[in-house]
């Protein structure tokens, strides 16, 4: 006990430069939990389980921008094992313009609700929506990120099929397996068919079924079914098809995790310099501390454990401070935006503090007193602008509807950062500490650091 | 006066350990910084070298990339007499039909693909093409089902390779060529002949047109005659400004480039905070005899500004040395506007070694500038007493 509040006092000792260490390791864990969430999102979502699983997509095996004749439907349904199929085109439309990106099927509307199970919708919504040709059901987030309402008429601006359709909200579902879902806008199929002079042609089918150990067999047959035809199918998982798009983007597991190890190696290097030079000042103590009959081992301890919970602290910072941000972010940018200036505040708070401190002189001439009020002022709008800017980047990304949707820190990735954090701490003080603790008592004190 | 540079080079090298670990963690920062900011210019230079002013390229009105568009024959017809097309070697108009077709191919060594674009092209596909080179092989002949290949895609996709059959529409195709085309996206493409490809995927009309103007001002007349025509509803645009549109695809690698910087300069910076403050803690005696022997705070302060900076232009230096060695790697990533694969090249261009440089000074200067500000206000009377 008393070695831990030694430990505590030697970290406090010099608090600035504590500070700034701890800073620095926290800054880096930020970066480092933000990657292996990115990594962790793209490559191990969390809703691989239950009705996703039960899922299959048909596309040409050409490639997602071919299409199939619409009646590979009927083939298809009649593959033993399918439960149900309906058609699913991308319509790729624009709201608007092009900053305002969201997904938008056109769907068969019939056996929908079947396919998508995990969707909530009421059931006259449902019933209104299959009923009239030209409406379209909407996922929540969505809706309230564009302020829509039941019954208003959007215009999409097709950007790969040469037509505008007009479409009336008829329905909002949910989907509580996966809220990033909801930023889709389904309609009907047979209303985009219709606009294209019915050419009858069909991106992919969105296939459901009988159960989870069929699901391997029942792609296989389907792909059987149009084999050697001028239209053959890849049939695989939603998973896999997802996996397809983000192995489109290249080797980005390759990049996120070479930049991670860039990162963590720059920690050590910051904590490895700060706990050589503390400790390196402190050699005449270590001596004392042997002369009055310290063990080795014990003085060890105190040094490594000093440099560990240093590391800790950034790290807990850092990675707690992470998932904090990300959650506030989310929680607040698609219904009450104006929580930003509170983010950006708390940004600004500790800058401008920081620029206080730092600014600190011995001197009292006025001059120097006005540098430090202009650099308190200029710290806090530096801050303010850091987190105006970060809260609206992150936010414009997180709910744009691609992979990062419902972006936020697995608790995993917390583990594993408070972990780096732990090992940073540790080798990066082992070496100036071992050799501090092995010096001679009478060399020490004679040291002049 | 200032205070000689020599005072804080000794320095420095007296404390080679703090200064080395110090420069080292710029060093990463800039690396890294160096490297992201490559990737984001060998997409963006890829994109912006292609397309020629004097290539005009029509296409079905609305549609936002080749890839979507299509133009029927009879439109075709219409385009290629338009006024202000070049002639070519055999006299006829250079407009050329030109098929895009996207299939999904594997990358080597990989089980999942990406899209890649075939474009089947007419009589002077290369024609219109200065930076097409034929490097493999021959060219393709029509009829024959034969196709070339860049050379960074036969490189990158399996079964790419000159004498390499592959399977994509009705059947197997033989790679005959391989060819290069400057920077450009050409370099991430498959061509074939038109009518063999529309025939192939059983197309009915041509994807788009292209034709090469006489001069500028011959572009502005195609332009005007293809949007007055009322049977065609096209779009023109030259190529040069199509590709030019694209380059924002290079903008999430920026931004995230940024972003990791940022946070690693942060990082780094209060680094050579605590290496300076400690510096100054340590020589603190040294400072006051400066001030005593009648140095001012001024030169106090740029001295140790000074030290900081000399501590991260190596570490700048390095960073830009270890981010060299990527500079022409061959990399590919799907550009969203086509939803096609673009492959194309890190650069490191002496410009953005300039970047990274400056980028370490910063750091310096902001992890160097407080210290030093503390060291210039010392007081005589207690520094020399410490």
């Amino acid at each position: 006990m008393k070695l831990l509040s030694l430990m505590w006092k030697n970290a406090l000792r010099n608090s600035r430069r504590t500070v700034l260490t701890i800073l620095s390791i926290a800054v880096s864990i930020f970066l480092i939990s933000t990657l292996e969430a990115i990594i962790s999102a793209i490559y191990h979502p969390a809703n691989t389980q239950g009705s996703a699983q039960l899922t299959l997509v048909t596309h040409r095996a050409t490639g997602i921008t071919q299409a199939m004749p619409a009646s590979y439907r009927e083939r298809i349904a009649a593959v033993p094992g399918v439960k149900d199929v309906i058609a699913q085109n991308w319509f790729g439309g624009q709201y608007i313009d092009a900053s305002n990106f969201f997904a938008n099927f056109a769907v068969d509307t019939d056996e929908f609700a079947q396919v998508f199970d995990e969707y909530h919708i009421a059931p006259d919504q449902l019933a209104a929506w299959k009923n009239e040709r030209t409406a379209a059901i909407v996922g929540k987030e969505l809706m309230d990120k564009y302020h829509w309402t039941l019954g208003q008429t959007i215009t999409l601006k097709g950007t790969i099929y040469p037509v505008n359709p007009e479409l009336t909200i008829r329905g909002v579902y949910t989907d509580p397996t996966d809220p990033s879902q909801e930023l889709t806008l389904y309609f009907h199929y047979d209303y985009l068919n219709e606009m294209l002079d019915e050419s009858s042609q069909v991106g992919s089918f969105t296939v459901r079924v009988d159960n989870a150990e069929d699901v391997p067999k029942v792609a296989q047959r389907i792909d059987a079914v149009f084999h050697n035809s001028p239209f053959e199918t890849k049939t695989e998982t939603v998973e896999a098809f997802r996996l397809g798009f983000v192995s489109m983007l290249g080797n980005l597991n390759f990049l996120l995790s070479a930049i991670s190890l860039a990162v963590v190696f720059t920690i050590l290097l910051i904590v490895g310099n700060t706990m050589a030079m503390s400790i390196r000042e402190r050699t005449g103590e270590v001596a004392v501390l042997k002369t009055l009959g310290f063990r080795r081992k014990t003085i060890l301890w105190l040094l490594v454990g000093e440099a560990l919970v240093v590391a800790l602290l950034g790290g807990v910072v850092g990675a707690v401070g992470a998932k904090f941000v990300y959650w506030f972010i989310q929680a607040t940018f698609t219904t009450a935006k104006p929580l930003g200036f509170v983010f950006a505040l708390l940004i600004a708070a500790p800058s401008a503090y920081g620029a206080w401190a730092l600014f600190g002189s011995p001197s009292a001439r006025i001059g120097v007193k006005i540098v430090r009020y202009a650099a308190t002022i200029l710290g806090a709008i530096i801050g303010f602008a850091v987190g105006i800017i970060f809260y609206m980047a992150v936010g414009g990304i997180t709910t744009s509807g691609f992979f990062l949707a419902n972006f936020s820190i697995p608790l995993l990735v917390v583990a594993g950062c408070l972990g780096v954090a732990a090992a940073v701490g540790i080798v990066s003080s082992i070496f100036p500490a071992l050799r501090a603790s092995g010096v001679k008592i009478a060399e020490a004190l004679r040291y002049v650091g | 006066m200032a205070i000689p540079l020599k005072y804080n080079l000794r320095n420095l090298i007296v404390r080679r350990t703090t200064t080395l670990t110090t420069a080292l963690s710029i060093t990463l920062t800039v690396a890294v910084f160096v490297i992201l900011m490559a990737l984001a210019g060998g997409l963006q230079s890829a994109l912006t070298a292609t397309g020629n002013p004097l290539n005009v390229m029509i296409m079905r009105e609305g549609s936002q990339s080749e890839a979507v568009s299509f133009v029927s024959h009879e439109n075709y017809q219409i385009i290629r007499y338009l006024h202000g097309i070049a002639t070519d070697k055999s006299g006829n108009p250079m407009a050329d039909p030109e098929e895009i077709i996207l299939v999904n191919f594997k990358r080597i060594g990989q089980t999942q693909g990406s899209n890649v674009t075939i474009r089947g092209v007419g009589p002077d596909g290369a024609a219109l093409r200065p930076e097409f080179q034929l490097v493999e092989g021959r060219m393709f002949r029509p009829g024959m089902r034969e196709v070339i290949v860049s050379k960074q895609l036969s490189e990158r996709f399996q079964d790419c390779a000159l004498g390499d059959k592959i399977k994509f529409a009705k059947g197997y195709w033989t790679v005959v060529g391989i060819f290069t085309a400057g920077r450009s996206a050409y370099n991430s493409e498959i061509w074939t002949n038109v009518d063999d490809l529309a025939a192939d995927f059983d197309r009915p009309d041509y994807t788009e047109v292209v034709a090469r103007a006489t001069s500028p001002a011959a572009v502005k007349q195609i332009e005007d005659e293809a949007n007055n025509d009322r049977r065609l509803h096209l779009k023109t645009e030259t190529e040069l400004a199509y590709y030019q549109t694209q380059t924002s695809a290079a903008a999430p690698i920026k931004g995230f480039g940024i972003f990791i910087a940022v946070l690693m300069a942060v990082g780094a910076s209060f680094a050579a905070m605590n290496t300076m403050y400690a510096a100054v803690a340590r020589r603190t005696k040294e400072i006051g005899t400066l001030r005593a022997v009648g140095f001012s705070r001024r030169s106090v302060l740029f001295s140790f500004v000074l030290e900081s900076v000399v501590i991260a232009l190596i570490g700048g230096i390095i960073g830009c040395l270890i981010a060299l060695p990527v500079n022409g790697i061959t990399t590919g990533t799907t550009n969203f506007t086509t939803f096609s694969e673009i492959t194309f090249n890190f650069r490191v261009t002496p410009e953005l070694f300039i970047v990274g440089i400056i980028f370490a000074l910063l750091m310096g200067l902001f992890g160097g500038f407080f210290p030093a500000w503390r060291a210039s206000h010392e007081s005589i009377v207690t520094a020399l007493r410490s």
